[in-house]
């Protein structure tokens, strides 16, 4: 009897075993970009053709992308909010000193 | 007896400074980190190019920094500067620490406590 | 009413005499002329700034301006860290290619043409480096090129600069593409860039000699006579396309690639800065 019911239950048993043990169901494969990346991208491209990319914009997108692919949106919208942010004033920094940049020379 | 008397008096005696050193933490916070800031070469770095206070091998790009409340008594123009010092003098070769974001405005603010010890 | 048509009539007899005298477009200008006005506020600015230094000593940036800095450069230049590099260079400048033909093949006056370059070659409608030379040399030979900014490159770049010790510097802008490519230069160096929003004539005029942290800023009349420069900072010799993308880097801007066309630009603009001096590379330098 004692073999039987032990028997019994290693047979009930194994599939919830096996459940436990089996993976988890895979997830939706991760977002590579994200609309906050595509734009900082756009806009870091605009400040690199004037030749006025800052340092580490490019690398701080890159950040923003690992973020998205380890599942932490928040982390890299706010990467990507700052590549954005320096893109943007790389450009103006770009465009403001193709018209000034004579204001700049010493007067003797 | 005696000893829990001595402890008493000694609790007394104690809580006056307890309570003295609660209230300037927070200040004392806010300009311990704005100098740590000032000093920081990835943040204010200040020193490279202003003399300030105990600051070891200062730049003389600029004024020193001292006398601050008295050269700035309006705290939001001394901001103003920090943010953007080209508003002033286009050509400022001091960095718009605000304007391009090196320095948030917290971190401005507590450079500008710090600054006001000076 | 009649001063209104008199008033008209003048301008309108004004704009069209500048109309019949206006010079076309390609009329010859005397970009050289501009040049030289250029060159010849630039050096007054410095001269201004300190008079105490003679023109030539410019070349030896801060050392002219700082007397304990100086010292100390004097005392490294006894046992001058650079020279292994200009023995291992005059090496490679001779060294066999594949094909038989060496460095030295390219360059006349047995390499002492540091005083060459760069100049603005008309039919390539580009500045020409010593170090694009050196390897167009090579490539043309079939050899692989050296890496741009240090290694092998600036030690070939210190071999021919110390052969060519006191040649003057003389660059000449003659044309309207080498005035556009100069005037290109020149924007690079006024313009403030980076995320610290400074440029080259920033540190490099208005506060030369000054104090940033612990460093002297040098002047930028002589910038370019004394390159490749062994930097004690960089533990080796280097070349002045390496220092551009380092000063680049260190203002929070992103460097261009060594001897791209901006770069080139910028050393054409500098080393016209410096017309009248002498090269006197190799240099140590902090």
């Amino acid at each position: 009897m004692k073999k039987v019911l032990s028997l019994l239950s290693m047979l009930v048993l194994t599939p919830s075993a096996s459940l436990l043990l089996a993976e988890p169901a895979p997830a939706a494969p991760a977002a590579s970009s994200s609309p906050l990346i595509e734009q900082a991208e756009a806009a870091r491209k605009e400040a690199d053709a004037l030749g006025y990319e800052w340092r580490d914009t490019a690398k701080i997108l890159d950040s923003a992308r690992e973020a998205l692919q380890r599942g932490d949106q928040a982390e890299s919208d706010k990467l990507a909010s700052k590549a954005l942010f320096q893109a943007r004033a790389g450009k103006a920094q770009g465009l403001y000193m193709a018209k000034n940049w004579k204001m700049m020379i010493p007067k003797n | 007896m005696k000893s829990s008397g001595i402890i008493a008096a000694a609790a007394v005696l104690l809580l006056p400074s307890l309570g003295k050193a609660a209230a300037p933490a927070a200040v004392d916070s806010s300009v311990e980190k704005g100098k740590a800031l000032a000093l920081d070469t990835n943040k204010g770095n200040c020193i490279a190019c202003h003399m300030m206070g105990d600051g070891e091998f200062p730049g003389n790009y600029g004024p020193p920094l001292s006398q601050m409340k008295e050269r700035y008594p309006d705290r939001a123009v001394l901001r103003k500067q920090i943010e953007d010092a080209t508003v002033m003098n286009p050509k400022s070769i001091m960095p718009p620490f605000g304007k391009h974001g090196i320095l948030s405005d917290s971190e401005i603010s507590q450079i500008i406590d710090y600054l006001y010890t000076l | 009413m009649k001063k209104t048509i008199q008033r008209g009539l003048f301008t309108g007899a004004l704009v069209l005499m500048t109309a019949m005298t206006a010079k076309p477009a390609n009329a010859a200008v005397n970009y050289q002329a501009l040049v030289d006005a250029d060159v010849k506020k630039f050096q007054g600015f410095f001269r201004k700034e300190f008079p105490d230094v003679k023109l030539e000593d410019f070349g030896n940036g801060v050392y002219a301006l700082d007397e304990d800095a100086r010292k100390q450069w004097k005392e490294m230049e006894e046992f001058p860290p650079y020279e292994l590099d200009v023995e291992a260079g005059k090496a490679l400048f001779n060294k066999p290619f594949a094909n038989g033909k060496s460095l030295a093949s390219c360059f006349p006056n047995g390499g002492a043409v540091r005083g060459m370059y760069p100049y603005f070659d008309e039919k390539r409608k580009e500045v020409v480096t010593l170090e694009m030379a050196i390897n167009e040399c090579r490539v043309a030979n079939g050899e692989k090129p050296y890496a741009w900014k240090k290694g092998d490159i600036a030690r070939v770049s210190a071999y021919i600069a110390s052969i060519s010790r006191g040649q003057k510097v003389d660059v000449k802008v003659k044309s309207k593409a080498a005035y556009d490519a100069y005037m290109k230069g020149k924007e690079m160096f006024y313009a403030k860039r980076g995320q610290l929003n400074m440029s080259c004539s920033g540190c490099h005029m208005e506060y030369a000699g000054r104090h940033l942290r612990a460093e002297i800023m040098s002047p930028a009349l002589g910038h370019t006579t004394h390159f490749p420069v062994f930097r004690s900072k960089w533990g080796e010799i280097g070349t002045l396309h390496r220092r551009y993308a380092g000063c680049n880097e260190n203002i929070g801007a992103k460097p261009f690639p060594a001897q791209s066309k901006e770069y080139r630009d910028l050393e054409f603009f500098q080393t016209v800065m410096s017309n009248g001096l002498k090269y006197n590379g190799p240099a140590s330098r902090k």
